[in-house]
């Protein structure tokens, strides 16, 4: 290692190389959102949208878990913004909203387990398709995913595997949301094992992709 | 004194001033700016890491800090910003060392030969308690639970109720002793 000194001076010739960014993580996150909204609604498009999706949001159980999804990939997007600053931009709140909706999602999910059968819910008979919702979350995140973590190595991270995280967290999101307007299945146990399972799988790949790309 | 582009309550205005006038192309103030941080930086490196990995870790938080600096807009508290970097790579040092440490290892092989030589001499030294015997107790407890037990730095610290850091400067310590006292 060279002198301390020497470094310094270094450093300071280097200064006008390279410019400040000045970017607003709030209106960047907004503007993210836009960009992500546009690729759900043609993911959607592609998808359908279920025939019985009027009379779901009848159902407060249904509109309350598009609600959190809605809130998931908006908030996981956010926080992903707000990770690419050294200092979470000095608003760490931020950083743990998605983990609070994700729970509170699993919470929603798990307690209509023990409750009676809407009439309106939709059952398909077992040995209905189950892998295959998994696969689409997954490709439907894939570039998201790989456009929130090129705009992550644009920032200087202390927190790569919770960028990372959120990164995937916030792209499955939006495939587990297009999926549910999609898909006339309203099994449980389904939605557990093979929307909401999975995406905290993906979260926990992009926790790990994240510790390896984005290093500094 | 540097004109500051904004009132600021923050007591750090003046570094916020300077980074500023350095991040808008001043190279003077920019390394104002560094040599103001490098003794608070010394310092956060130096509680965690022994002297000789300090300098190292002190000199790659100013490079981060310089890698990061379009990430700060000058808007918000500086410190923060700063010691978010410091931490990060500070810790970065502390894995380095454990890692460094864990996979450190002699081929027996290679030491075939000084190992005769070990149990073949008289001179007094062959045995552990011989060697640490100049190195106060605290010191050989930890160096005995490091190097002949086995035990991380982490588990030493929470063994003897000790912070970790403060058990890594002791075991680097005591190191020193027994070098010195071996005219190494």
């Amino acid at each position: 290692m060279k002198d301390t000194n020497t470094l310094i001076a270094e450093l300071s010739q280097d200064v006008p190389k390279k410019s400040t960014w000045q970017r607003a993580p709030m209106k960047f996150g907004a503007k993210l959102v836009a960009v992500l909204a546009v690729y759900g609604a043609a993911v959607q498009y592609f998808l359908g949208l279920r025939p019985d999706l009027s009379m779901q949001f009848t159902r407060p159980w249904f509109d309350f878990e598009i609600f959190l999804l809605l809130t998931l990939a908006l908030s996981s997007v956010i926080a992903a913004v707000i990770a690419m600053y050294p200092d979470a931009y000095q608003k760490p709140g931020w950083l743990k909203l998605p983990y609070a909706i994700f729970i509170t999602l699993a919470v929603l999910v798990i307690s209509q387990l023990g409750m009676p059968l809407d009439a309106r819910m939709v059952m398909p008979e077992s040995g209905a398709h189950a892998m295959e919702c998994a696969l689409c979350i997954g490709s439907v995140a894939m570039l998201p995913s790989a456009l929130l973590f090129g705009i992550l190595r644009q920032g200087a991270t202390v927190r790569p595997m919770q960028a990372g995280a959120f990164a995937v967290l916030a792209s499955s999101a939006i495939g587990c949301l297009t999926l549910r307007l999609s898909e006339a299945n309203d099994s449980l146990m389904h939605l557990a094992s093979w929307h909401y399972l999975p995406t905290l799988i993906f979260a926990s790949a992009g926790a790990l992709i994240g510790k390896w790309l984005l290093k500094w | 004194m540097v004109t500051s582009h904004r009132v600021t309550s923050d007591k750090y205005a003046e570094l916020t001033a300077l980074f500023r006038a350095g991040l808008a192309g001043d190279t003077v103030n920019y390394n104002r700016f560094l040599q103001a941080i490098t003794p608070i930086m010394r310092r956060a490196a130096g509680k965690k890491l022994p002297p000789a990995d300090a300098e190292d870790a002190l000199q790659e938080i100013l490079i981060s800090i310089h890698k990061a600096r379009h990430t700060y807009d000058g808007e918000r508290p500086i410190m923060p910003w700063l010691l978010a970097i410091a931490k990060f790579r500070i810790n970065d040092s502390l894995r380095k060392a454990y890692a460094g440490s864990r996979r450190e290892c002699v081929n027996i092989d290679e030491l075939a030969e000084s190992l005769v030589g070990v149990t073949e001499s008289h001179d007094g030294n062959e045995s552990i308690e011989e060697i640490l015997k100049d190195v106060p107790e605290r010191e050989q407890r930890i160096l005995t639970m490091m190097h002949v037990e086995g035990y991380t730095a982490k588990e030493t610290g929470k063994y003897l109720g000790m912070k970790e850091s403060a058990v890594k400067v002791a075991a680097h310590r005591a190191v020193k002793k027994i070098r010195e006292a071996f005219g190494s």
